[in-house]
């Protein structure tokens, strides 16, 4: 093929990837995440719009301590400062069991995060989604339309965001290491019955 | 200023509208183009001839976005100057990224001539649509916009290295995805 049809045909293209590219911001990465901590964690992410959204992290094999909480006006950062020496191979995590009531319907394997979303019959989403960085060691939340207080899951401290609008979705943080797929099945069952309470 | 304001001067057919549009965007353009053509001067009158055409395409034509409708506009003027200038010496990074994407589109046997620009485009679209949104953007910085490395690796937050792996393997997915489709035999 002639270089010129091609490029002739990527001047073509639909412009939402013209402008998807001018204006592609990269995200926020910390220097200290960069470059200095190769922290082998990665995280994993329910989310249930408009209703409640669950936020855990999972470490297979580092130690429980080393996650700091840094609360910023519109943020939170929860980051793992612990040290680890294993470079573990990125995995591929699906939740076994999920609410009575939600069924898939939208997955993106894409070469760095993964999502499954599912929704029940009156519009609630819930979705699961996890970084397949291995060195990701940093978590952002938007507190910015959501108010904070302490809570305990099933004994294990964690944060619960309030949202001050039904358009937020409430969230649940909860920093918890764990070994295996059976464990993070257990803190989504814990957490649906805590939100049904 | 915002872009629908910008498209009402064109409208008025006020001048201000290319005061305007070149404050807003002119840098991007002449950054596009400037990677085609590796000459200022050049650059800068593809620019103003693409600011010509767009003063005669709008009205009756209102471009929703105004950003990627002046790019294409710029980018195809500065790549008819870049081909018509059949004399110039073969140094831009637009001829590195053509270079480049020459071996993934190699074949014995070409499709060319039984396949349009348009439709290859929209089979482009359909491999971009594989692709995650940082690859995706990647590719099209360097093969849209014909960014450097350096310049990519700047916006993606990512190392040069790390570019020219992911630009190395997404030309192979995209060889592979032109075989499938039967766009390369």
């Amino acid at each position: 093929m002639n270089t010129n049809l091609f490029f002739d045909a990527m001047g073509d293209l639909n412009e939402k990837y013209i402008v998807e590219a001018a204006t592609f911001q990269q995200k926020a990465k910390n220097s200290f995440q960069k470059w200095v901590l190769r922290a082998a964690c990665f995280f994993l992410v329910i989310v249930i719009m408009g209703s409640t959204m669950l936020v855990f992290s999972v470490e297979a094999r580092a130690a429980f301590l080393g996650w700091i909480k840094e609360v910023y006006e519109t943020y939170i950062v929860y980051r793992f400062e612990g040290k680890t020496d294993s470079n573990p191979t990125p995995e591929e995590y699906r939740p076994t069991w999920v609410p009575t009531g939600y069924e898939e319907y939208y997955t993106d394997n894409s070469e760095n995060d993964f999502t499954a979303i599912y929704a029940n019959a009156i519009g609630q989403n819930l979705t699961f989604s996890y970084s397949k960085e291995t060195t990701d060691s940093v978590w952002f939340v938007n507190n910015s339309m959501t108010s904070t207080k302490q809570t305990y899951v099933n004994e294990m401290p964690a944060d619960i965001l309030i949202a001050d609008n039904i358009e937020t979705g409430s969230a649940i943080v909860l920093l918890r290491l764990s070994v295996g797929l059976e464990h993070v099945d257990d803190i989504i069952a814990d957490l649906a019955q805590a939100l049904e309470g | 200023m915002d872009d629908e304001k910008i498209i009402e001067l064109f409208f008025a057919r006020s001048e201000l509208a290319i005061k305007e549009l070149d404050s807003k965007y002119g840098k991007v353009c002449f950054q596009l183009s400037y990677n085609v053509l590796n000459n200022r001067l050049d650059a800068e009158e593809c620019v103003n001839d693409s600011y010509l055409g767009l003063w005669n395409t709008i009205p009756p034509q209102r471009p929703n976005p105004l950003l990627a409708f002046v790019c294409k506009i710029v980018r195809r003027y500065s790549i008819m100057r870049h081909r018509a200038n059949t004399a110039m010496k073969r140094n831009s990074i637009y001829d590195l990224a053509v270079d480049e994407i020459e071996h993934c589109l190699a074949a014995p046997v070409t499709v060319e001539g039984t396949i349009e620009a348009k439709t290859l485009a929209r089979i482009i679209e359909e491999f971009l649509d594989t692709l995650s949104v940082e690859n995706r953007v990647i590719f099209l910085r360097r093969y849209w916009f014909s960014d450097t490395y350096s310049d990519i690796a700047q916006r993606i937050g990512i190392t040069e290295k790390n570019v020219s792996v992911r630009l190395t393997r997404t030309r192979k997915q995209m060889r592979e995805y032109l075989i499938r489709r039967e766009v390369l035999v």
